[in-house]
């Protein structure tokens, strides 16, 4: 199987495009099977509903602003950091089409929030064990 | 061609490899800015002290830059929404709206680095040491370094944009608008954890 260009005038390889108007593919080895270029007729994910995740975003903004007159600073710190993580999926999900990815993609990029994971408590006693006056050597 | 046609034919289950480089590239970044996340927050639950440093901040200027960047992602994902389509000239509008929603950005930046600088906090805040406090001096170069290091991935993120929208005027390489969108977005996120912990948790 090889790719090819779709539609006059647009042209989607790899490589830099011939001008427009090329109808002929640009890839015809087996090495570059697994491309697959998106058209208006073979676009690769769905679009969700763009508008309608904006204004959630916006509202979940809002909450995060207010939050921390209506709530003591334990309970608006945690909700400020959970409607972050709301804006964060929102995002990742709809905006960058995350929903329509295979499995594996999920999985590099929550393998990288385990790492960040790992980190944290592995530097956790280096910060924490230091003397908890900072001052320059002299 | 008809090969063509029947590969178009199958459901499509792999990825493109332009989306899967860029997933690759974002990923790298969240390594990056993880572990800046991480240490400040460390830092942070160290020193309370840093809340009072954080009030120096100003609320208004970062919610609006989070408007801003928010409503620039929409923006660029409509831009992907009319490449798709093949309607290039709706593609570029968008993407001189994100382009504009970036400038702000900085400018926004711009003048809060200004204002802060003239209060004396700076990278390495020689008023804040002079009377002792090294504590809150860490806290602005955590600041400085988080901010600019976003700030830069704002400047870099406008140039990738500009360079498509210079490339798709003919009709081009228009898959790349997904592709600079997603670096965008990434941009984004970033911020959307960067305003929570410099500007809201005080």
């Amino acid at each position: 199987m090889t790719t090819t260009i779709l539609k006059p005038g647009i042209n989607v390889g790899l490589e830099d495009s011939h001008g427009p108007g090329n109808f002929e593919p640009i890839h015809n080895s087996p090495d570059h099977d697994n491309v697959v270029f998106a058209t208006a007729e073979t676009d690769y994910h769905g679009h969700p509903h763009y508008g309608r995740v904006l204004v959630t975003l916006l509202l979940l903004l809002g909450v995060s602003l207010t939050v921390g007159y209506v709530f003591s600073p334990g309970i608006a710190i945690a909700l400020i950091f959970l409607t972050a993580l709301w804006k964060v999926v929102l995002v990742v999900r709809n905006f960058m089409h995350m929903k329509y990815e295979p499995l594996f993609v999920f999985i590099a990029v929550a393998a990288v929030a385990l790492i960040i994971y790992a980190f944290f408590f592995g530097v956790y006693p280096d910060i924490t064990a230091v003397p908890r006056d900072v001052t320059y050597p002299h | 061609m008809e090969t063509n046609q029947n590969h178009l034919a199958i459901p499509i289950i792999k990825i493109p490899q332009g989306r899967l480089g860029m997933w690759v590239l974002i990923a790298g970044e969240l390594v990056i800015f993880g572990g800046l996340i991480c240490c400040y927050l460390l830092f942070r639950i160290r020193y309370p002290h840093w809340g009072a440093m954080a009030a120096n901040t100003n609320t208004f200027i970062g919610a609006l830059n989070t408007v801003v960047l928010l409503l620039s992602s929409y923006t660029i994902v409509r831009a992907h929404g009319a490449a798709v389509k093949l309607d290039i000239a709706k593609a570029r509008l968008w993407m001189m709206c994100t382009l504009l929603g970036g400038v702000m950005f900085l400018v926004d930046k711009s003048i809060e680095y200004a204002h802060e600088i003239s209060e004396g906090f700076t990278f390495t805040s020689p008023k804040l040491v002079a009377a002792g406090d090294h504590v809150g001096s860490l806290f602005w170069s955590f600041y400085y370094i988080m901010t600019g290091l976003h700030g830069a991935h704002v400047l870099a993120g406008m140039t990738a944009i500009f360079i498509v929208m210079m490339q798709i005027r003919k009709g081009n390489n228009m898959h790349r608008v997904e592709l600079v969108g997603m670096y965008w977005h990434m941009v984004d996120l970033i911020w959307i954890f960067l305003f929570p912990l410099l500007y809201i948790a005080k």
